[in-house]
């Protein structure tokens, strides 16, 4: 353990503040930080015995009779003064497969200009804008679109966005109620 | 430690490198996970700690959601508008027309937009944005996950690089470009920062996804770690840097400690006033009233407080007033703003106003690129590009936000060019692109500053060496500009010069040693902070962000064009507006109101 000493400052600062205050001092001290608002995690540290973010706890609220103990995060091997090893914990958060499993995957079908046409597949979510006139008809060149869920208003100049699930992708079967709608609508 | 040299380092090689992990460099690893290339994604922070994680807003797209209606066309006009005009068009049409594509992929890739009733993103209206090319009225076309859409997006962005075997060097800080002869980028070195190993990660392609450097002011909503790397390495290179003297000064920074108040706030129907209780953006923004550009909502605030209506004590600073609300829509729509005004302002915005002063907040300038990332050099046309380098995201300069961004914009820019810049790379690579290798003293030369740093046993401590910088740029070059102020902080720069140059290295160890970091960081910021203040003062003429007393109109006879700033000659060229987009009609320059 290192210990220095510190004028309390006259205004409450964070305990990073403070930190940074003593690196000036001793530029030896070792720490991580970066966001310095409590989003980005980097200045995790044990603070008087509870874990915290240094930079947005208020060195008021941490001061016990004069003193302040900073320790690096327990439970994990330490690098130097404040800094740990992450990387088991790195390691056990790739483990749970951290991501979206989605195994619907995302297809993109373009069309002709300049009606483009682009066919995802969102697992349960069937959106589309507008179909377009006539020349929809030529573009699609007889596949069909099939209407899952509600049509929005439509209008002969907007983009055709169409969401299909791969099954009927893969099947090509689209039905083209979408002009029929078009006049049904105007 | 003995002197680095390339035969005492070791040698890392790949096929790309890219340097630095937020969400343009992570978009472009994404884009080349699957490509077969040896990518490696170096970041000097495990890549969740980079800056992209404090963004709160959104990120503005046309998917037609809010309004069905809404055309990728009026998101270009109101970016171009935004840009003051020195925007290049088919750059700002190629961002807002592959938008929605791009918005639907991190959708897709689990990012945890919030949602309106009926299952669609949800849009929050933001500054600048408009329906039917400005004459429609306010537009909703921000993209939200609550008031955390960068935390959101950069922990999706990680975890699908996790998903898809990225490989990270994290916590390796890249020191300085390696050139070889034909002057091509041949990658980096660089050191780890847990072990002080340094090394030469050499590529045939290096992407510089370094982000800003906000850190050369005193007062900024950036992050510690927002020090200009990649455009300092590029600089020390004689690379050229365009447009560094528009740097956006956000209208809400929390006075005092900086951080930043999301635009988003006005967006819900926040608005500022002066200590007359007045909404004064009225009268500067008739129409777009608190939604008018940055740019000129914080030069309003600065002309209220300059006229002795500013509030609190110094009369410094304005209120951001959020009351109105109710604490439903705050704890709904603004969790994270309430969490930070109490924290640092001791405010809570369901009772009271929010004490805010333009900070310093985005670099709008950057490594000079085209839409596929590639960064060009000091040529005839200034059009020539530099074999090997590539920049994406805040470091690049492509241009789609010219003289001032447009909220929501910096988080489309990310993606959109991240992956642009990776599908190029994959591409060019595997037809048969790439550079030579460096020579032994190519390397050796890349590895001078670290060596000077090294064996310093004298010189000037870094920190307050920082503190004077930071003084210099954040009096001489804010938001308000005046030639005589500025030759002066030109001059006092040189002075500082002398000192980075002469930097004492208090603490030589190897393992995690962060003086060696910050030191290297200085420099760094020096290098931006010059070439900042010297394009601010050969640019004679106010355009978007950068506005000057002795030059208050646009001058578009002289100045419809990208400034470039040479660092071998420390001198300022000219580089040509783009106006031929592809799709449209390029949109002329008007007057600029809201």
């Amino acid at each position: 353990m290192q210990t220095y000493k510190f004028e309390q400052p006259k205004r409450d600062i964070m305990v990073l503040e403070l930190l940074n205050q003593l690196k000036e001092k001793d530029p030896t001290i070792s720490y991580r930080r970066s966001c310095r608002e409590g989003v980005c995690g980097s200045d995790g540290m044990n603070i008087n015995g509870k874990n915290g973010l240094a930079c947005i706890t208020p060195l008021s609220s941490v001061i016990k009779k004069n003193k302040l103990d900073l320790r690096p995060l327990p439970g994990l091997p330490v690098i130097r003064d404040l800094v740990v090893d992450m990387t088991e914990f790195y390691a056990q958060y790739e483990k749970i497969k951290p991501f979206l499993q989605n195994d619907t995957p995302v297809i993109l079908v373009k069309g002709s200009n300049p009606r483009k046409i682009e066919a995802s597949s969102m697992a349960s979510m069937n959106v589309f804008y507008v179909p377009v006139a006539q020349q929809a008809a030529h573009h699609f060149g007889g596949i069909l679109i099939n209407l899952l869920a509600q049509p929005l208003f439509f209008k002969p100049t907007d983009l055709l966005q169409i969401h299909a699930t791969p099954k009927q992708l893969k099947d090509f079967k689209i039905y083209l109620i979408l002009l029929v709608f078009t006049d049904a609508m105007e | 430690m003995s002197t680095l040299n390339s035969s005492n380092i070791k040698t890392l090689e790949f096929d790309v490198l890219v340097i630095g992990g937020g969400g343009s460099g992570m978009r472009t690893s994404l884009e080349l996970a699957k490509s077969g290339l040896k990518t490696a994604v170096v970041s000097k922070v495990f890549p969740t700690r980079s800056h992209t994680v404090s963004a709160q807003g959104g990120i503005t797209c046309a998917i037609a959601s809010a309004d069905p209606e809404d055309d990728w066309r009026w998101h270009m006009y109101d970016t171009v508008k935004g840009s003051d005009y020195i925007g290049d068009q088919d750059a700002i049409e190629y961002m807002c027309s592959e938008g929605p594509k791009a918005v639907f992929e991190l959708e897709h890739m689990g990012l945890p937009f919030s949602r309106t009733e009926n299952g669609r993103i949800y849009q929050r209206p933001f500054g600048g944005q408009s329906k039917d090319f400005g004459k429609g009225g306010q537009a909703s076309r921000t993209c939200a996950a609550a008031d955390r859409t960068g935390h959101a997006l950069l922990h999706t962005l990680y975890q699908n690089n996790v998903k898809e075997g990225s490989n990270f060097l994290n916590e390796w800080f890249a020191v300085d470009l390696v050139l070889n002869k034909l002057k091509e980028v041949t990658g980096v070195v660089a050191f780890s920062i847990e072990s002080g190993e340094v090394a030469y990660l050499k590529a045939q392609a290096t992407v510089l996804a370094t982000g800003g450097a906000g850190r050369i002011y005193s007062s900024t909503t950036n992050a510690l770690i927002n020090t200009g790397d990649g455009l300092g390495m590029a600089l020390r290179a004689g690379i050229p840097a365009q447009d560094m003297e528009m740097w956006q000064f956000h209208p809400t920074g929390i006075y005092g400690a900086g951080s930043l108040v999301t635009e988003g706030c006005r967006g819900e129907g926040g608005y500022l006033i002066n200590k007359d209780g007045e909404r004064f953006m009225e009268r500067y923004a008739p129409n777009a009233k608190d939604l008018a550009g940055r740019d000129v909502v914080a030069r309003s605030m600065v002309l209220e407080i300059l006229e002795g209506r500013g509030c609190g004590e110094n009369k410094d600073h304005v209120f951001l007033k959020l009351d109105h609300l109710g604490a439903d829509v705050l704890n709904a729509k603004l969790p994270g703003i309430c969490e930070l005004s109490k924290t640092f302002a001791a405010v809570d915005p369901v009772y009271e106003p929010i004490p805010v002063v333009p900070t310093c907040h985005y670099m709008m300038g950057g490594t000079p690129t085209n839409i596929h990332g590639q960064a060009f050099k000091i040529s005839s046309s200034n059009n020539d590009y530099i074999p090997g380098l590539f920049s994406v995201g805040e470091a690049a300069c492509v241009s789609v936000h010219g003289a001032n961004r447009l909220g929501g914009n910096s988080l489309l820019d990310l993606v959109v060019f991240g992956r642009a810049a990776g599908l190029h790379i994959n591409e060019a690579l595997k037809s048969g692109g790439g550079v030579a290798d460096a020579d032994k003293d190519d390397i050796d030369g890349a590895l001078h500053s670290l060596n000077k740093l090294n064996e310093s046993t004298s010189g000037y401590e870094v920190s307050s060496v920082k503190r004077e910088l930071q003084e210099v740029m954040q009096n001489y070059f804010g938001v308000f500009r005046r030639g005589d102020y500025m030759e002066k902080g030109v001059s006092a720069l040189a002075d500082i010069r002398e000192k980075i140059d002469n930097l004492h290295l208090q603490d030589k160890s190897a393992a995690f040693n962060t003086n060696r970091v910050e030191a290297i960081e200085l420099q760094n910021l020096f290098e931006v902070a010059e070439a900042t203040a010297i394009s601010s003062l050969q640019r004679t003429e106010s355009r978007g962000a950068h506005a000057r007393e002795d030059y208050p109109d646009r001058d578009d006879e002289n100045w419809l064009c990208h400034s470039l700033y040479d660092p071998t000659s420390k001198s300022l060229g000219k580089r040509k507006v783009n106006f031929e987009p592809k799709q449209v009609d390029a949109f002329p320059p008007k007057i600029r109101t809201y």
